[in-house]
């Protein structure tokens, strides 16, 4: 008898609190949770140039980003229901991507492949002789963005391939604002550095 | 500075140039569409081959079991035929039968009565697996009777020596 009583209260409540649900989900002009997360991901979906973008950084090519970003995507539309705060949406995005992108690394193993074999081709090269130069130089650049340390890697893609601004990254990152200022100065530097080195190699 | 931001620069405009949004776009959409669908369950339920292998088992042990029940019942149709076959004979032989048992109980011969046992259990296995019908075993079971009075009547009948 008391497990029945138990039940009932129980069955109650959940009631209500379905009830209370609704009735938020009503609040914020929106009919159906299935809605809801059609039109948060649907919001999402404007950032996906941006999200291209980290991917491009943080892959070997264009080929490979586009396929990153699909994956991204992808993952936020399987989890959109563990969103929480609807305002955060952006910077949820963002950690995907740069978590995808870095299971991607450590599954084909990008830290250990040489940085020749990550830059792509120039379609159509008007000149033969640019086109070296432009590969060469490439060729550094991502030397260089793979031989940074994570964490100052994470904020230099996120800034130079993103354009993401140094708040937007704080709160991607779950970091201080200065932070990510002082992981970018010295991730710019050592870029620098790397770059100048290889030239004089 | 200025030249690696020039070289991610023209990084990016050659990937957002080589990056087609409809691709994207309808990829995505099948990737979702795919995942939206309702899975079969009953597929996958025997694409397991442990579950599909217990399953069949169930199955198997499940007509073994129906079988033992209804099919191969022993005594299940038959008990009824054989039951009905000696009602219409002793109504029919009642006389003749009583007449042949008579010497069975006088003597309280073992060897005649266990040589009675034996032919009435001829006459059910017959019926049993022969598959003979009612009036075959009751027109057999007359013959035998009428043959057994005319030996009775003539001081010969013995229940061992009755041809079933």
């Amino acid at each position: 008898m008391e497990y029945w009583g138990g039940a009932v209260v129980f069955n109650l409540w959940r009631m209500k609190t379905r009830v209370e649900i609704l009735a938020e989900v009503d609040m914020i002009g929106l009919t159906t949770v299935k809605e809801k997360k059609s039109r948060i991901f649907e919001e999402l979906m404007v950032h996906h140039k941006r999200v291209f973008l980290i991917c491009l950084g943080f892959s070997r090519n264009a080929s490979d980003a586009q396929d990153l970003v699909q994956e991204v995507y992808f993952k936020a539309y399987k989890n959109i229901g563990t969103l929480t705060e609807i305002s955060l949406a952006k910077f949820w995005l963002f950690r995907i991507a740069r978590n995808t992108c870095l299971n991607f690394r450590k599954k084909h193993r990008l830290d250990r492949i040489s940085a020749f074999e990550m830059i792509q081709k120039i379609k159509d090269p008007r000149n033969p002789e640019e086109e070296i130069i432009h590969r060469e130089q490439l060729r550094q650049l991502k030397g260089a963005i793979q031989k940074l340390p994570k964490k100052q890697r994470d904020v230099f893609v996120m800034k130079e391939y993103g354009d993401l601004s140094y708040e937007d990254i704080a709160e991607t990152l779950n970091i201080k604002l200065g932070t990510v200022m002082s992981r970018l100065n010295r991730a710019r530097q050592a870029i620098k550095e790397q770059i100048k080195g290889d030239e004089y190699d | 500075m200025t030249e690696y931001v020039e070289l991610i620069r023209k990084e990016k405009d050659e990937a957002l140039l080589e990056f087609s949004e409809d691709t994207f776009r309808q990829s995505l959409d099948s990737k979702i569409a795919e995942k939206k669908r309702p899975r079969r369950s009953y597929v996958s339920f025997f694409r397991r081959p442990a579950v599909a292998g217990t399953a069949v088992f169930f199955m198997i042990f499940l007509v073994w079991l129906t079988s033992r029940l209804f099919l191969l019942a022993p005594l299940g149709s038959e008990e009824k035929q054989i039951q009905n076959t000696f009602v219409q004979l002793f109504s029919q032989h009642g006389t003749i039968l009583d007449r042949m048992l008579q010497p069975i109980e006088q003597e309280s011969n073992r060897t005649a009565m266990y040589e009675f046992q034996w032919t009435v259990k001829r006459i059910i296995y017959a019926i049993q697996k022969e598959n003979a019908r009612e009036q075959d075993i009751s027109e057999s079971l007359n013959r035998v009777l009428q043959n057994a009075a005319v030996l009775i009547k003539a001081g010969k009948g013995k229940p061992g020596e009755w041809n079933i």
